[in-house]
């Protein structure tokens, strides 16, 4: 500590200079990121479900469904040609694999003369004669039908993107060319939307940038102001700003420098920064000041504050730094980066604090140090304001110190409250819930949903383990009863596969007798049936069944629904596929999407269970070997414990889901939740070690430390508030919560540890007698 | 691909003009070439190059060949059939062609036979599938839609265009192809088409094109065409061994190896809806 204070008192213009140049080359490079946003990207691609997946992927193409709505009168020329010019507009675009639209549907029919096989409607139809004949051609499609409302009000594009672009960043970009195509098309009285995964990213990205340009700007005039409104003086606010501007530079530009990317995650990485970044600024700041009072002179009061600041303020960051880290482990991708980012990011900003905003006081107060009366001007203020804070914390005091029971009972009773409800808490990783209600994004999926079914789609993986074993009846029987069962299935509709196909081509070669829609009794029947079907043009079958024809898929559309209710969907789809393929030896197996978002939530607890634990773990760890006891190390945890009850019971109690996003608040919440809890109870025990009795040394630190924690609580709690201004719901809620969370741990620091430290016996607080002036009140530095 | 001293697999002992037949079935217009009197001139234009083209191609003629049709996946997986071609063709112009699956063995004995009157370009197409022991009548397709699943469509297959009617023609530079210079067109069609232009790489010494590139709306190279193994059957006419049509934009791929050629004449009998149902 000594040579870092001689360094900063010897040479402040180095360091600073230092700083700099290293947060300008950081810097830059933090301005060329890329931002990332897809369900498939949050899974680690080794996990079974993904592999399963891709493989499916690898044998019929992607699995990612994205549409085109139109709400128009669909039977009208002018409608059918936009149709086409969109398809065709879309068609070539790169990283496009297939467009149907209700035009080239595939039509299977026949009659005693003979069969055909063909699309619904051969160009587009002019005359209304042709625009009948559509109509009458698209009721014997099946696929065609599926495509267009019953009204005749509305009809949907179906794009298949190529496997390689549909998980991917392109996507996003795709999906904005896409929309701009379509929304070219768009006419008066006429609706068009986009629909699909790729497609929400796309929204969400764009959100996410406007979101950032809007609330990065406003949390740093957030914390601008409370920094100003508890200092009282500008040039703090300056020295604290431009450590955190550093801090996050260096922060973003390892990210960018190490090839992450932004996520829908840690978007939200700046605006913490910003807001935790001035805790230990602050601290720094105010014991300066407090030296300087006493009538230091600025080198000595500087060797002061980091003699003595330096062990704490490690601490808080440390513990802070552990919060996050304990998303390292987290099965979410951009959780796990954003984790580690923001570790580091806190880590960083300690370097900084540490070294930076003590060599621009001490520069500053060489240079002005005759503008002491300005200062005193300051300062009368500042003591004014803080005598209505010091009124409320004296009473706090007196009431911890004289009824220390009543208020741990009345902390229990409203934590039992909020704790009832923890179990009841939902679980949610669909997309959906990201965005408003309002967003075009939510009411094109749910005109979709309503109109054609869903937009996801379930599909049930029949491999035969053999060349050509599809062809075999008995197989195609099976894979017909189960295409008819998922059709019985709440929320599944549309299903397809090769085995309707089959039997529809079956049909159509004789005469479209219904009583042949089965599949034919022979294998050699049914290879030469699928020849023929080839042999027309037919398309399509090769997202039905692999080359080989060894594999096939069973394929429906599921609808946008709750990731719980998904799970009722693909278990009962599991239930019926084990029934129809029991002892067969045919692998079978569900993929999609869903199952991707089902997996995911299963994760969830575990996620959530391993970084409670880890944190909590982590911050006793270290708060134990810092200060020499565990026994504090506990006690700084109740508060935190108390606070991340009460957040989960009042999810619960709200319907608010344990998502992406909301997963993250209690590591978060543990991490600088504990801070409070630090400074508390080392100012307690500096106290007491300065010969304090407990009730004096419980009072003093109340009224003195607590008005640091309070401040502090304010900056996290406006900064985490400012998120609820946020256009992603998730975000939103998240920052309330999280400034919720602050505000009931920094309460459980003023209020509840002090009442649970009135109740303990000092000794096992104070630790070792303390002799000398020299020791730091946490018993670290020399 | 190899144009000369190809001595290699001389699979055509039958000594069989197989463009007749193959071409009738696979890009017919575009392909044959059965060449007289090569005019030799370094300053050709592009139409004296399409009049030698057009002039060595040749509709008439009866034949069977044996080929094998391979569908290639985008991911590069492969299906394969085996199929016997037999085409003859009537005083009256009648075109009658007939298509038997031999491999692989659960469509063997599908057979498809397609009459078409030269008067009314109408096609009569019959379908037999052994399994189901009835032949039907099938619709024809159209023009632009996939020839039985593969990367041709029944445009490209059916070949009616004559270039020099229905293109306009332009000289671009020279190229070199598999080391065989080669004169390079871009024909652009006047009438109804899937394409705005095709590139084509002839084969300066005999005329022959052997490469064509397909170009669609906005001028983005949609199929490529491609011929290889060239050598000259007992008739002493060129035929490629490997035809290769890739689609760009779908990633697929139509293989054609021509396994053996005839030119032995095919009896009558063969193109009727009753020979169907022979094995």
């Amino acid at each position: 500590m000594k040579r870092l204070s001689d360094v900063i008192t010897g040479y402040p213009l180095v360091v600073v200079v230092v700083l700099c140049v290293v947060s300008v080359f950081l810097g830059i490079n933090a301005l060329g990121g890329d931002i990332k946003v897809d369900t498939e990207s949050m899974v680690p691609k080794d996990d079974p479900v993904i592999q399963d997946l891709t493989d499916v992927v690898e044998d019929f193409g992607s699995q990612d469904m994205m549409m085109v709505v139109i709400k128009a009168d669909v039977y009208n020329h002018r409608t059918l040609a936009k149709v086409q010019r969109i398809a065709d507009g879309i068609l070539d675009l790169p990283g496009i694999d297939d467009v149907v639209t209700p035009l080239d549907a595939v039509l299977i029919r026949g009659d005693e003369l003979g069969l055909e096989i063909s699309s619904v409607a051969h160009g587009v139809p002019e005359t209304e004669e042709e625009i009948g004949e559509f109509k009458n051609a698209l009721k014997d499609s099946p696929q065609g039908s599926a495509m267009v409302s019953e009204d005749g009000d509305a009809l949907a594009v179906f794009i298949t993107l190529e496997p390689g672009s549909a998980a991917s960043f392109d996507s996003q970009t795709l999906a904005g060319d896409i929309e701009a195509i379509a929304f070219r098309e768009r006419g008066p009285g006429e609706e068009i939307y986009v629909i699909g995964e790729a497609y929400l990213g796309y929204i969400a990205t764009n959100n996410m940038r406007r979101d950032l340009s809007v609330l990065f700007p406003l949390s740093l005039a957030v914390v601008i102001i409370s920094l100003y409104v508890s200092f009282g003086r500008f040039f703090d606010v300056a020295i604290l700003m431009i450590s955190i501007i550093m801090s996050l530079a260096c922060s973003l530009g390892l990210m960018s420098v190490l090839g992450y990317d932004i996520t829908i995650v840690s978007m939200i990485l700046p605006i913490i920064l910003v807001s935790m970044g001035s805790a230990a600024g602050i601290h720094i700041l105010n014991r300066f000041h407090e030296e300087r009072r006493k009538g230091r002179m600025p080198e000595a009061a500087i060797n002061q504050v980091i003699h003595e600041l330096t062990g704490p303020v490690s601490m808080t960051s440390l513990t802070t730094a552990v919060g996050f880290a304990s998303f390292a482990t987290s099965f979410i991708s951009p959780v796990k980066t954003f984790g580690i980012f923001a570790a580091a990011g806190i880590m960083i900003n300690l370097v900084i604090t540490l070294t930076c905003v003590p060599s621009l006081l001490i520069m500053r107060s060489r240079y002005k140090i005759r503008r002491a009366q300005i200062q005193r001007n300051g300062l009368a203020s500042g003591t004014a304001r803080r005598s209505v804070l010091n009124r409320f914390l004296g009473s706090v005091a007196t009431a911890v110190v004289t009824g220390p029971v009543k208020v741990i009972l009345a902390v229990l009773a409203v934590t039992i409250v909020f704790a009832v409800a923890v179990p009841g808490l939902k679980i949610e990783t669909n997309w959906m819930q990201y965005f408003r209600q309002d967003s075009p994004a939510v009411m094109g999926t749910q005109l979709a949903e309503k109109l054609f079914g869903g937009t996801h789609s379930v599909s049930v993986l029949v491999d035969t383990g053999e060349y050509d074993g599809i062809k075999e009846p008995d197989i195609l029987n099976r894979m017909a009863r189960l295409q008819d069962r998922m059709d019985n299935v709440d929320n599944l509709s549309h299903p397809s596969s090769v085995a309707e196909l089959v039997r529809t081509v079956n049909k159509a070669l004789n005469a479209d007798d219904p009583d042949y829609f089965t599949i034919p009794p022979t294998r050699e029947a049914v290879a030469q049936e699928l020849l023929l079907f080839t042999m027309q043009g037919g398309e399509g079958l090769d997202s039905m069944v692999s080359y080989d024809f060894q594999k096939a898929l069973v394929t429906a559309r599921a609808a946008n629904v709750s990731t719980a209710e998904l799970g009722s969907i693909i278990d009962k789809v599991e239930a019926v596929t084990d029934e129809e393929f029991k002892g067969l030896g045919v692998d079978t197996r569900v993929v999609g999407l869903p199952k991707v978002m089902l997996r995911m939530m299963e994760k969830f607890m575990d996620d959530q269970i391993k970084s409670l634990i880890l944190s909590a773990v982590g911050v006793w760890i270290v708060v134990s070997v810092i200060s020499g006891s565990s026994i504090i190390g506990l006690l700084c945890l109740i508060p935190l414990c108390i606070s991340i009850l009460i957040n989960f019971g009042f999810m619960s109690y709200m319907k608010i889901p344990l998502d992406v996003i909301t997963i993250m608040i209690s590591g978060i919440s543990i991490g600088i939740g504990v801070d409070y809890s630090i400074h508390l109870t080392s100012r307690y025990r500096y106290e007491l070690r300065n010969g304090k009795e407990q009730e004096d040394a419980l009072k003093a630190t109340i009224t003195s430390t607590g008005r640091g924690i309070f401040f502090n609580a304010v900056t996290l709690i406006l900064g985490f508030g400012l998120l609820a201004f946020s256009t992603f719901r998730a975000i939103s809620i998240f920052g309330m919560l999280v400034a919720g969370t602050m505000f009931t741990s920094g309460l459980g620091a003023l209020v509840f540890l002090p009442a649970i430290l009135r109740a303990v016996d000092p000794k096992y607080i104070r630790g070792k007698k303390v002799s000398s002036q020299n020791k730091s009140p946490l018993g670290v530095g020399k | 691909m190899e144009f000369k001293g190809e001595t290699q697999r001389q699979i055509n002992s039958a000594g069989f003009r197989i463009k007749n037949v193959y071409v009738s079935i696979l890009v017919i217009g575009i392909f044959i070439s059965l060449f007289s009197g090569i005019v030799y001139g370094a300053d050709l234009t592009a139409k004296e190059i399409l009049d030698q083209v057009e002039g060595t191609v040749l509709f008439a003629g009866d034949g069977s060949a044996r080929i094998e049709l391979i569908t290639e996946s985008k991911r590069g997986q492969q299906r394969s059939n085996t199929l016997q071609i037999y085409r003859k063709e009537d005083e009256d112009n009648t075109e009658k062609q007939l298509l038997e699956y031999l491999r692989p063995a659960d469509v063997a004995g599908t057979k498809l036979l397609s009459i078409t009157k030269s008067e009314s370009k109408d096609s009569e197409i019959w379908l037999y599938m052994p399994a189901l022991g009835k032949e039907r009548r099938i619709a024809t397709q159209e023009m632009q839609t996939k020839f039985m699943g593969t990367d041709f469509t029944y445009e490209e297959i059916s070949g009616t265009a004559a270039y020099e009617e229905d293109y306009e023609s332009e000289r671009l530079d020279d190229d070199v192809v598999d080391g065989n210079k080669c004169y390079v067109l871009r024909l652009a069609p006047t009438g109804e088409s899937e394409y705005t232009f095709v590139k084509m790489w002839v084969w300066q010494d005999e005329f022959i094109p052997v490469k064509i590139e397909f170009y669609g709306r906005g001028d983005k190279l949609r199929k490529i065409l491609e011929t290889a193994d060239w050598k000259k059957n007992e008739s002493d006419k060129w035929e490629p061994a490997n035809v290769v049509m890739s689609d760009i934009v779908s990633g697929t791929k139509t293989i054609i190896k021509i396994e053996e050629t005839s030119e032995a004449d095919i009896p009558d009998d063969y193109f009727t809806v009753r020979y169907l149902r022979r094995h």
